[in-house]
């Protein structure tokens, strides 16, 4: 049997192994609801909240706030007789000779409705002092406006909408995802097989070669499969609220470019962090117990790059990520998804990505196959040095 | 299929697992490797199936008198340290494990039904192997040892874990292999089992082999001292018989009746006489020991 049908046939193995129509339908449900509260949590706190009763005393009626109900009176002292019983607060608001008005809010405890009551007021008093002025509507107007101030992208044929600038965001955020879903999925796979005693039989079917390939086409694609259910998840979410928010759905714009050079990037770059895992995770015995589980988290870093030069992604430090193979798969995206990045230097950086996933591929092969038959032991750090660099162990 | 084994030498950093051990298996044969835990057994095994090489030696393969290398479609290995994934169901696990072997769809399915329905474990077929019990998940390990119908099967340690219907069954599922003409070749402890089915006999301690050859050659090389039994007509003290040339250890059973232990150079007619010199003989046998008494000795030794 040709070695490619092999791993074809691990590959599906690991894939189904992990994927579990319930787990799937579960977390998908779940997901979606977590992003609805998150996004609609503001409007929900608000609707749930309880409505306080304030006691008033003020020269003129007050704007309706959310969640509060006003209650007119005259002098001050009875309207402190209520405080704590059937008022949660009193609010005094008298004419100020420098200041327009002053207000005053007494209440026993402090609580969330006051910061919304004092920001929602001292604007409306604002307009009350301006009102009070003599001045014109459009002195008014000109005073409530701050002088424009307009940035101007010469490099883009149109301003970038709000969703094109959440995009990398979006990559980044699915990358990091399917970097996670790798590292666990990965030790867990090899961890369990070394528990479960299937190493031997199987290492008389397959070369260690094989069986670690299958592993990270089998991983990797189900990697792949999580990014992409997450980014559809958030745009469904996205959608879904601005529809009954009633605003305009707006989704960023994108082009097939973006789309192969993201997909290329995040399929090479999780192939490479795989074939990390696999060869680190056959030399951990008992993942409970081992030191060495931490190490397994390094591949996060190589995301936490494209996070910290997200706010600048044509700058020297992005460029040099971005041609870096351990961090480019990260990194590449981000700018091409910015735009002004030429297609022979994604490619090309892609090339220098190829190139390294091949030599660590080859040095993860030789780690695992010294740790894969290694039961209740862990090979020393000088052994899994030799292994790497290729000498005989 | 023939295997044959020659001076087969495999060092681990401290010790010498395996000491120049020759043997050969046939086609229609079964082999059994005894020997305490330490042996060299499962060394021996892995090396058979190609998972570990030999340091020196040669390891070599023959079909119709032709030398072959061993495919993985050629043989059916049962590990010592053997699992299956215990999250997936018994189906899942042996169609894996067929596939990997090259075996068709079909061909999988058609061979997993009828194993299943040999060892009873049709209705059990959808169900993870975490909920099977210890002895059925050993039947599933032979199963897919089984599946594709090797020529060449290398249990290690076959009978562990498995009570003593479910040892009698496996038993006749080697009978069955032997006269379907495939090789087998297991490493076992119970010896009462070994005698009874295998062929050949391998006796393995600290990586040597001992003794091999059948249950009558292995005997006749292991047999270092001979156990007789003799009954007077009237009363013989007992010292007058221990020191006759020859006996090591005399059991007294009654003022008549003794059980001697004599060396293998005692030449039993002669003793027969001098016994009779000592007083009128009225019985005088010799006592076979079974191969489990005779693996104690010759490892003791």
């Amino acid at each position: 049997m040709k070695r490619w049908q092999q791993i074809m046939r691990i590959g599906g193995f690991e894939f189904r192994r992990f994927f579990k129509w319930k787990q799937e339908l579960f977390s998908l449900v779940l997901m979606a609801v977590l992003f609805a509260i998150s996004i609609g949590w503001g409007e929900l706190k608000t609707s749930l909240e309880e409505t306080h009763q304030v006691a008033v005393v003020a020269p003129f009626e007050l704007p309706a706030v959310a969640n509060i109900e006003w209650q007119a009176m005259t002098e001050a002292e009875p309207a402190f007789a209520l405080l704590g019983k059937e008022v949660a607060g009193v609010l005094l608001i008298e004419p100020d000779p420098q200041q327009g008005y002053r207000a005053e809010l007494v209440a026993l405890n402090s609580a969330g409705w006051q910061g919304r009551v004092q920001t929602q007021l001292q604007a409306f008093l604002q307009q009350q002092k301006l009102g009070d002025m003599n001045l014109s509507e459009e002195q008014i107007a000109a005073l409530n406006t701050p002088p424009s101030f307009t940035v101007i992208i010469q490099r883009d044929e149109e301003a970038a909408s709000s969703a094109d600038k959440a995009l990398p965001s979006l990559i980044l955020v699915s990358i990091m995802v399917g970097v996670f879903g790798s590292f666990g999925l990965m030790m867990t796979a090899i961890t369990q097989e070394k528990q479960q005693r299937v190493t031997e039989q199987l290492l008389t079917l397959i070369t260690p070669g094989e069986w670690m390939d299958g592993k990270i086409l089998g991983i990797t694609l189900h990697c792949l499969k999580s990014m992409v259910t997450v980014l559809v998840i958030i745009v469904l979410v996205i959608v879904v609220m601005s529809v009954i928010g009633g605003d305009a759905v707006e989704l960023p714009s994108i082009n097939l470019e973006l789309v192969l050079a993201t997909l290329l990037f995040a399929l090479l770059g999780l192939a490479m962090i795989n074939a990390m895992m696999a060869g680190f995770a056959a030399t951990i015995d008992d993942p409970n117990h081992s030191g060495r589980t931490a190490m397994m988290l390094i591949p996060a870093l190589f995301v936490g790059a494209g996070f910290g030069v997200m706010d600048s992604p044509q700058g020297l430090l992005a460029q040099i990520l971005s041609w870096f193979p351990l961090t480019s798969f990260a990194v590449m995206p981000i700018r091409v998804a910015d735009g002004g990045v030429a297609w022979w230097e994604w490619l090309g950086s892609f090339a220098v990505l190829m190139l390294t996933t091949y030599v660590i591929r080859s040095a993860a092969v030789r780690l695992f196959r010294l740790g894969i038959t290694m039961y209740g032991k862990e090979p020393s750090w000088r052994l899994m040095g030799r292994a790497l660099i290729g000498r005989r162990v | 299929m023939r295997i044959e084994v020659e001076q087969v030498v495999k060092d681990y950093a401290t010790v010498r697992a395996v000491d120049a051990v020759n043997l050969t298996a046939s086609g229609g044969e079964i082999l059994a490797l005894l020997g305490p835990n330490g042996a060299g057994k499962s060394s021996l095994v892995r090396m058979m199936v190609g998972l570990t090489h030999p340091d020196s030696g040669s390891i070599r393969y023959f079909r119709d008198e032709q030398a072959v290398q061993l495919s993985t479609s050629a043989f059916g290995y049962l590990p010592e340290d053997r699992g299956l994934y215990q999250d997936r169901t018994l189906v899942d696990n042996l169609r894996y494990i067929g596939r990997l072997r090259g075996m068709s769809k079909e061909q999988t399915q058609s061979s997993i039904d009828q194993w299943l329905a040999r060892f009873n474990l049709t209705v059990r077929a959808k169900e993870p192997m975490r909920q099977l019990s210890k002895g059925n998940q050993q039947k599933v390990q032979l199963i897919a040892t089984l599946l594709h119908d090797p020529q060449l099967v290398v249990l290690d340690e076959p009978f562990s874990g498995l009570d003593p219907v479910n040892q009698e069954f496996v038993l006749t599922v080697l009978e069955e292999l032997r006269q379907r003409g495939c090789t087998v070749i297991l490493s076992a402890h119970q010896m009462a089992l070994v005698e009874r089915m295998a062929d050949k006999l391998v006796l393995m301690n600290q990586g040597k082999v001992i003794a091999q050859g059948s249950l009558a050659e292995v005997r006749k090389q292991l047999l270092q001292r001979s156990s007789l039994f003799v009954e007077f007509a009237t009363p013989v003290p007992v010292e007058i018989v221990a020191a006759l040339p020859g006996v090591e250890q005399v059991e007294v059973q009654s003022a008549q009746d003794f059980a001697l232990t004599c060396s293998e150079q005692v030449a039993t007619e002669v003793l027969l006489t001098q016994l009779q010199q000592l007083g009128p003989v009225r019985q005088f046998s010799q006592q076979q020991q079974n191969l489990h008494e005779l693996y104690l000795q010759a490892v003791q030794s």
